[in-house]
């Protein structure tokens, strides 16, 4: 029984599961930063839109 | 290698102490079913399950038992997918004895690749990457980017309609 290459299998697949679970967590970031910039920017816009049709009445 | 280091458990140390015995319960729960390659694999699954795990041992004085466990558990899945295997090759791939036989495997096979090409893409690629590639559902759905329940339901329709077809023209046992 070869365990150094059992080993070195081991840790192989811990560190391709380290690599998918960082991948994992880097995506559901940039998911998460995404929906949050395209709330704000929907948000302003439409206190802007407000905000004119306001002054127009005005 | 890279090993985070805010692991709970020392999975170099562990596996100096423990691969013996992990290698003693692989043996005797394979009854030599398995090749040296498949318990070598066996082995550091086994490892890597018990890595992958950490969180849920609670006493660390038990990881003996807790090894254990995996390790009888991890074979006795490897042996029952090594027989869905088998039985899947004999059913439809094995290369058989009888002549006969070999030339109704043949068109069997000969109609599943027919059929398989009527299908529609997603169903074919599943049906090869499940039954010819040998890939877990888990790892099909992650390439396809669906959800594992997508991939079961979408395998079961496959087999199905194959099982029809090959009912119908002729094949008794189908799939």
């Amino acid at each position: 029984m070869d365990y150094k290459k059992i080993y070195k299998n081991v840790c192989e697949k811990i560190a391709l599961d380290n690599f998918k679970t960082e991948r994992a967590r880097k995506r559901k970031n940039r998911k998460i930063a995404l929906i949050s910039l395209s709330a704000i920017a929907f948000i302003s816009t439409f206190l802007v839109t407000i905000n004119a049709l306001k002054n127009k009445e005005d | 290698m890279n090993i985070k280091t805010k692991d709970i458990i020392d999975i170099d140390a562990i596996f100096k102490e423990y691969n013996s015995y992990v290698f003693k319960i692989v043996i005797n729960e394979s009854n030599n079913k398995l090749s040296k390659q498949d318990k070598e694999e066996l082995v550091s699954d086994i490892f890597f399950q018990l890595w992958k795990n950490q969180k849920k041992i609670k006493d660390l004085k038990k990881i003996k038992s807790y090894i254990g466990k995996i390790a009888k558990n991890t074979t006795k899945n490897k042996l029952r997918s090594l027989k869905q295997q088998v039985s899947f090759d004999e059913n439809i791939i094995g290369i058989t004895k009888d002549n006969m036989q070999s030339y109704y495997v043949s068109e069997q096979l000969n109609l599943i690749n027919k059929e398989l090409l009527k299908m529609d893409v997603l169903d074919k690629d599943i049906f090869i990457m499940y039954y010819y590639n040998n890939k877990k559902i888990k790892d099909i759905a992650l390439i396809k980017n669906i959800k594992i329940s997508t991939v079961k339901t979408r395998l079961h329709r496959t087999r199905k309609k194959l099982k029809n077809q090959l009912e119908r023209k002729g094949f008794k046992n189908g799939l």
